[in-house]
């Protein structure tokens, strides 16, 4: 029997999210509704009560719902309905006609999708999907951003959403996002665009995690407090809607924001109720019962932090150096993702200026350090003389033309110089700074002997617990006093900053009290920071560590730090920087004064400092690729409007010139000098092989499109060449082009859950050969097994994701390539066992192209021919660069798999290595000759710990994997070669590369080979830090006597 | 001295009983925590799932500076971990540890590596899968019922442990706890899962205690059995079918005597031949794609027999062979399916985020909204 509305009891719902409380009363079924919504700030049971007493009607039925409905209902009998039914109740009652609903909270998002008319199954149990582990795309990543970015709600209501405007943001991570964001804002990119921008990374990030290919149908329902508070963000759901309409066939329609749309979830708690049988309420029993207080917490607690300050660590002042040079002077400059350090010091180490800017406009900063400097400068002595300008930090590259910088100071280096100038034993360095951490592992002579930069999952901690405490009600300066002050700390996770705040909304909703949740997340740093390094702390023993960045001013998070380093590197001095926000600047400005610019023979320069007015515009956008960088011209005052001092937000060193035909000729140049052979490789692949000729006439013409991604960078010579041999012309076989930001951009929103970003980027690759249609069969192999050089390995599998990715494929437009006329084929392909590959060649597409088995076998037989001439070819390109290295000249091997060579996947390493005058090959360019081999593994041989040159079970007796037995392998040959450095590629979240990290980096650090490790490669390209860290490498590789070729 | 983990918290203690009553030298190690993820996180390098860090956790707690322990282990995600987890260990002060990893995918002799004459030692180690599998299902249950039931199959593996020390058969222990194993009331509903092996196997830590969490709100959560799983491990060394086909009767009719003697059914092990063809479709077979494919198999098979309600993957984080099936197949596949499905993808952390999209999936399972 169907309940019943009772007409003497009114209905109240409440949504209790991670930030805010909502309550939507009234009086009767027929009343008008009373909505409010407050900010809980942690203590949702008393704001629950507060908001009652103001709207409830004296007797009412109760729904609760929301991520902290538990704060109610542990109190009292409320009907308790789940977001995603509050909302669908919400939705079959205002608007019952809608087909899809997508709600945005704080931390959830959710789509349901109503199937079919009224009545129809579907739309009595609609398909029902919300967001997974990660909160990226909800309310919380839009607040932080804002945050970020210094725009308030207000302003950011009024931003107008125009797809062509929007700026590239990763969709993927809201830490990604506020990343990139940081970076744009820091290139002058106005605050409007950005923040449109954002709108259109929260969609596409929603149709990531939401949708992943089930396409939501109009009239579309947007719920939730951002879509009511963001019109541009509805905006911006009505666009990429409408164009994933247009790709899919669906008939276009609606898309609307319901003017209760920021009430929706409370409004379906309080329908809920009212057609629920329970007792109704009183309302002030219930007030009484949610005043009580929250209840005992369910989390796992960590102890209070430490009371004092552990004795092991040190806080010594900055001191002069006696016999240092008064009259020298060094201007130091930090460029930072938020904020400006300089710093004016002379040669005795007298800090004579020192300024913080965080205008977040990196023209108006160097404007002010130039101007503060100069106010320094005029205050000295007479005979004083501004020696250098040193820069460092993400935005070095534009303040050095500004201040007419004498040194460009890598960053890791500049933290270095600072750390040994505070602790000449310094044995770490940590710097905890607003967009990264660095640790840095530092030899006797303090060079950075190891590092590890961390861009990604780790990033903004020090903002996060800024944001946190803004959240919770305390002052920006109170949260070292606030959490060294909880008697207890819940136990954060150790993941990302979207992560911990998730954790963080979960102990609000626990009941824990805001000094608490701050005492946990500092107890989180230290793990977060020492998550990558913490084994190399060990060797710290006996000497300093060195902490910097801003958040060593704060006392909890020192001590909690100190406490993780009494064990994880035990017997060292924790020394925390007596500058440390300065630390940088500093650095720089010490590195200077110790390399005069001039040599070190002559007498320094005179130098003055530029009257910096400079100007910020826009710049035409690099033409060089499909990503159409937007660039920003920056000039110092008085210059000519067309003269620019500095161009800012290319996204490699082919953007930095205006003139595409300068940037061209300098690119031939360079390539003369030093051959990119990465960036070689991955073009190469995919070219027609003139030298296959038919080998079979043929029976009809098959157009056919193949994604240009994961196993064809190993496979695509020998399928190309099969293809051809059986008489598909070269137009006939057409790849999609090489991965860009553009190309990600138009076709991310097919989605899958969250596999590494190369399989994502699959989609996107099948969506531009769909788009383009043209094609009679789209051919997407699923790749099981792989050739390898490397011998007596377990087996040469592919990743198992790599090779399940066609069935994305399948899921997500198998119905799109049939509209079109055309197959889709997903062959299993064993490229291991030659007969077994024969019989899967010809059974998949003997049919299409009419061929006799025999004819296939024919074809195969050219294409290995093909793929062998490939290979032979390629490492004879490879053996050149390897012979060319000498006489002190370096090269690098790119150890990775081999759809890293993508550009688009790899981040252009390979041209931003050439960029910094090292050549750079792939596993697959070295010489596979056995007489050379045999040579440089003569040692491996002869204690035989190999049976040959190309056997790893020593390194790791049970690889099994194509890929990991190859880096196992190319690791060794670098170890052994003498000449290479290594910079080591994963993408994030591959637990096949995770096996191999530690016998490769053991092998590499053994042999003292230069490595850099970028083990965390995503969709979004990391520009400043992944320089940084070449940077950094390279000037390893020239510590050990591996000079650049230019 | 073998030291058994990972096949969980039953058959890691019948299994090292097992071993004791064949002569071996063996001691199973404690269930993992959320210390030992911190811990084993220290030892390990990144991008490992959790499942590998609360083993590696797990395993140097259990060891601490004793030497020359070998731990044996499942091979999950084709045990491409043990020489990493090996040097973890010595890394951490247990000299000369090694590690044995039985992977299914690559044909590990279990009995060369385990040192084991298989005519002696197939029937005590199969009896200790069955056993353990039934108390499973017994501890499933109990789970629904109170603290009493559960202290009634904690007696009866404590029993069973003896008698497999003892060299002898561990069907008189179930036989004498017989009546306190039997089921209870029938649950509110059923909730079969899957994943990787860990996760499924051990509730409290590694799992969430999503089972436990389950059964606070009437809900049988139904882990795969260990017969399962060496099924699958046959099937996929099998180059001879008549030895498979003994192989499964073996392990069939151990876990049929087990039920029986115990009264209590676990779920049917899938058979991974009967879904290799419906599979194939979706995820190459010839993969190694462990857990992954079992976890399509599985959807596949409960779809059919609506044998239960809704199917939960419990993936840990960055887990690539459960990752190929729940990301990029079963999401899609399950969707308009008779059955859903539900990954949760598991790292130590966000737990009231894993319990409201579990709550979801069942309201939406059972379609109770309320």
């Amino acid at each position: 029997m169907a309940p019943i509305a009772r007409h003497d009891v009114g209905s109240v719902g409440v949504d209790v999210g991670s930030t805010t409380v909502k309550v939507a009363a009234r009086d009767a079924p027929d009343a008008p509704w009373r909505t409010r919504v407050t900010r809980h700030h942690g203590r949702a049971a008393e704001a629950v009560a507060a908001l009652v007493g103001e709207l409830a009607p004296p007797r009412f039925g109760l729904g609760v719902t929301g991520s902290g409905a538990a704060v109610v209902t542990r109190r009292c009998a409320a009907l308790a309905a789940h977001e995603v039914f509050a909302a669908i109740t919400f939705a079959r009652a205002l608007h019952p006609t809608a087909a899809t609903l997508i709600d945005l909270g704080g931390q959830d998002a959710k789509l349901v999708r109503f199937d079919g008319p009224a009545g129809a199954p579907g739309r009595a149990r609609p398909a029902v999907v919300m967001n997974d582990r990660c909160a990226a795309g909800t309310g919380v990543t839009i607040d932080r951003c804002l945050a970020r970015l210094g725009v308030s709600h207000d302003e950011a209501r009024d931003v107008a959403y125009e797809p062509d405007a929007v700026q590239a943001l990763s969709a993927r991570c809201g830490v990604f996002a506020e990343t990139d964001l940081v970076n744009l804002a820091r290139r002058g990119v106005p605050a409007a665009s950005l923040v449109a921008s954002l709108f259109d990374a929260v969609v596409r990030s929603n149709l990531h995690a939401l949708a992943r290919g089930l396409t939501p149908l109009a009239p579309a329902l947007l719920l939730g407090g951002p879509h009511a508070h963001f019109p541009g963000l509805a905006d911006a759901w009505a666009w990429h809607l409408a164009s994933l309409w247009r790709v899919r066939g669906e008939v276009p329609g609606l898309v609307f924001v319901p003017p209760e749309a920021a009430f929706a979830s409370a409004l379906g708690a309080a329908l809920a109720a009212e057609g629920s049988h329970a007792e109704p309420h009183q309302r002030d029993a219930l007030r009484r019962a949610l005043a009580a207080g929250d209840g005992a917490p369910a989390a796992a607690v960590d102890p209070p932090l430490p009371q004092e300050t552990p004795t092991a660590v040190e806080r010594p002042v900055w001191r002069a150096h006696p016999d240092g040079d008064a009259g020298r002077l060094v201007l130091g400059v930090d460029a930072g993702s938020t904020v400006t350090k300089a710093v004016l010091v002379d040669g005795a180490r007298n800090v004579r200026m020192a300024v913080r800017l965080a205008s977040g406009d990196a023209a108006r900063d160097a404007a002010a350090v130039a101007e503060a400097a100069r106010r320094a400068l005029d205050a000295a002595a007479p005979g004083t003389a501004l020696e250098a300008v040193a820069v460092t930090g993400y935005g070095a590259a534009w303040m050095g033309p500004l201040l007419g910088a004498s040194h460009a100071v890598v960053e890791t280096v500049a933290h270095a110089v600072a750390a040994r100038a505070a602790a000449p034993d310094a044995a770490l360095v940590c710097d905890v700074g607003g967009q990264d951490i660095k640790v840095l592992a530092l030899d006797g002579a303090g060079e950075i002997e190891r590092f590890w930069v961390s861009s990604r999952c780790a990033a903004g901690l020090g903002l996060a617990l800024e944001t946190t405490a803004r959240e919770l009600g305390v002052a920006r300066g109170g949260v070292a006093a606030a959490a060294l002050s909880a008697r207890r700390a819940p136990r954060f996770g150790d993941g990302c900053v979207v992560f911990l705040d998730a954790d963080r909304v979960s102990f609000q909703r626990q009941g824990f009290a805001p000094e608490e949740i701050l005492a946990g997340l500092v107890r989180a740093l230290p793990r977060v920071v020492w998550a990558q390094a913490g084994r190399a702390a060990a060797a710290a023993s006996g000497r300093a560590v060195v902490l910097q960045g801003g958040v060593q001013h704060n006392e909890a998070a020192v001590r909690a730090q100190a406490e993780r380093l009494a064990v994880d590197a035990p017997g060292a001095r924790v020394v925390v920087h007596p500058l440390p926000d300065l630390a940088g600047a500093l650095g720089a400005a010490l590195f200077a004064l110790a390399r005069p610019p001039d040599g070190p023979a002559r007498p320094p320069a005179r130098r003055t400092l530029p009257t910096v007015a400079p100007q910020l515009r826009d710049a035409p956008p690099c033409t060089l690729c499909d990503n159409r960088c937007p660039r920003a011209a920056i000039s110092p005052g008085g210059a000519p409007a067309d003269v620019p001092a500095a161009l800012a937000g290319y996204g490699c060193e082919a953007g930095a010139s205006l003139d595409p035909g300068a940037a061209a000729r300098s690119r031939q140049a360079r390539r003369r000098a030093v051959p990119d052979l990465y960036g070689h490789e991955a073009a190469a692949l995919f070219r027609d092989d003139p030298a296959v000729a038919p080998a079979v006439a043929p029976r009809r013409r098959v157009r056919f499109a193949i994604p240009r991604a994961l196993a064809l960078y190993r496979a695509a010579p020998l399928l190309r060449a099969y293809l051809r041999a059986l008489g598909a012309e070269p137009h006939d076989v057409r790849f999609s082009p090489p991965t860009s930001e553009a190309l990600w951009r138009r076709g991310a929103h097919h989605g899958a859950t969250d596999p590494c970003f190369p399989v994502k980027a699959l989609l996107a690759h099948v969506h531009h050969l769909v788009e383009r249609g043209g094609f009679d069969a789209l051919l997407v192999p699923r790749v099981t097994r792989a050739t390898t050089c490397v011998r007596h390995a377990v087996d040469c599998a592919s990743c198992p994701v790599v090779a399940a990715s066609p069935a994305l494929v399948r899921a997500a437009f198998e119905a799109a390539v049939a509209a079109r006329g055309a197959r889709l084929l997903d062959p299993e392909l064993d490229l291991a066992r030659p007969d077994l590959l024969a019989a899967q060649l010809h059974g998949s597409l003997g049919e299409l192209l009419g061929t006799t088995r025999d004819e296939s076998d024919r074809a195969l037989d050219v294409a290995r021919r093909a793929a062998a001439r490939f290979d032979n070819a390629l490492q004879a390109r490879g053996r050149v660069v390897l012979d060319g290295a000498r006489d002190g000249r370096g090269a690098v091997l790119i150890l990775a798999r081999p759809y890293h060579v993508d550009p688009g996947v790899c981040h252009h390493v390979g041209a931003e290595l050439a960029a910094l005058g090292y050549p750079s090959l792939s596993i697959r360019a070295l010489p596979r000759d056995e007489a050379y081999l045999a040579a440089r593994f003569a040692d491996d041989l002869a204690r035989g710990a190999i049976a040959d040159p190309f056997d790893v079970r020593d390194l790791l007796p049970e690889a099994d994997n194509s890929g990991g037995a190859e880096r196992l392998w190319g690791a060794r040959f670098a170890a052994r070669h003498g000449v290479l450095g290594v910079l080591d590629l994963s993408s994030f979240k591959c637990a096949q590369d995770a096996a191999t990290a530690a016998p490769v980096a053991r092998l590499l650090r053994e042999a003292d080979v230069p490595t850099c490790a970028l083990h965390d490669l995503d969709e979004t390209r990391p520009r400043v830090s992944l320089r940084m860290a070449l940077q950094t490498f390279a000037h390893a590789m020239r510590r050990r006597g591996l000079r650049p070729w230019t | 001295m073998d030291v058994i983990l990972g096949f969980g918290p039953a058959h890691d203690r019948l299994f090292a009983a097992a071993l004791r009553g064949l002569g071996r030298s063996a001691e199973a190690a404690a269930p993992p925590d959320d210390g030992d993820l911190a811990l084993g996180r220290r030892l390990m390098p990144r991008g490992h799932p959790s499942a590998m860090y609360y083993l590696a956790g797990a395993a140097a707690r259990h060891a601490g500076p004793r030497p020359d322990r070998r731990f044996v282990v499942p091979g999950d995600r084709c045990g491409g971990y043990a020489s990493d987890l090996a040097r973890a260990l010595v890394d951490a002060g247990v000299p000369g540890a090694a590690v044995l990893a039985l992977a299914p995918e690559r044909a590990t002799s279990l009995w060369r590596d385990l040192e084991l004459d298989p005519g002696r030692a197939a029937p005590a180690l199969a009896e200790a899968v069955a056993v353990g599998d039934v108390l499973d299902a017994a501890a499933a249950r109990a789970r629904l019922a109170d603290v009493a039931a559960e202290r009634a199959v904690d007696a009866a593996l404590a029993d069973a442990e003896r008698a497999l020390t003892a060299g002898a058969s561990a069907e008189g222990a179930l036989r004498r706890h017989a009546a306190a194993l039997s089921p209870g009331a029938p649950p509110r509903a059923r909730v079969r899962l899957t994943g990787e092996l860990l996760a499924t196997r051990y509730d409290r830590a590694v799992g969430a205690g999503l089972a436990r969490w389950l059964a606070a709100r009437g809900v049988a959560a139904e882990a795969p059995t260990l017969t399962e799983w060496l099924l699958y491990a046959a099937w996929r060394a099998a180059s001879d079918g008549a030895v498979l086909a003994s192989t499964q009767r073996a392990l069939l009719d151990a876990l049929r005597r087990a039920a029986e003697t115990a009264g209590v059914a676990p779920p049917s092990p899938i058979d991974p031949a009967a879904w290799a063809d419906a599979a194939r479709r979706w995820l190459p077979v010839s993969l190694c794609a462990g857990s992954g494919f079992m976890e399509l198999a599985t959807w596949l098979a409960v779809d059919r027999d609506r044998d239960a309600d809704l199917v939960l993957s419990l993936k840990p984080f960055a887990s690539i062979t459960s990752s190929a099936a729940s990301d990029a197949v079963i999401q899609t596949l399950a969707r308009g399916a008779a059955t859903p499905f539900l990954a949760l993808e598991l790292n130590g952390d966000l737990q009231a985020q894993l319990e409201s999209r579990l709550e979801l999936a069942l309201q939406v399972a059972l379609w109770s909204p309320p």
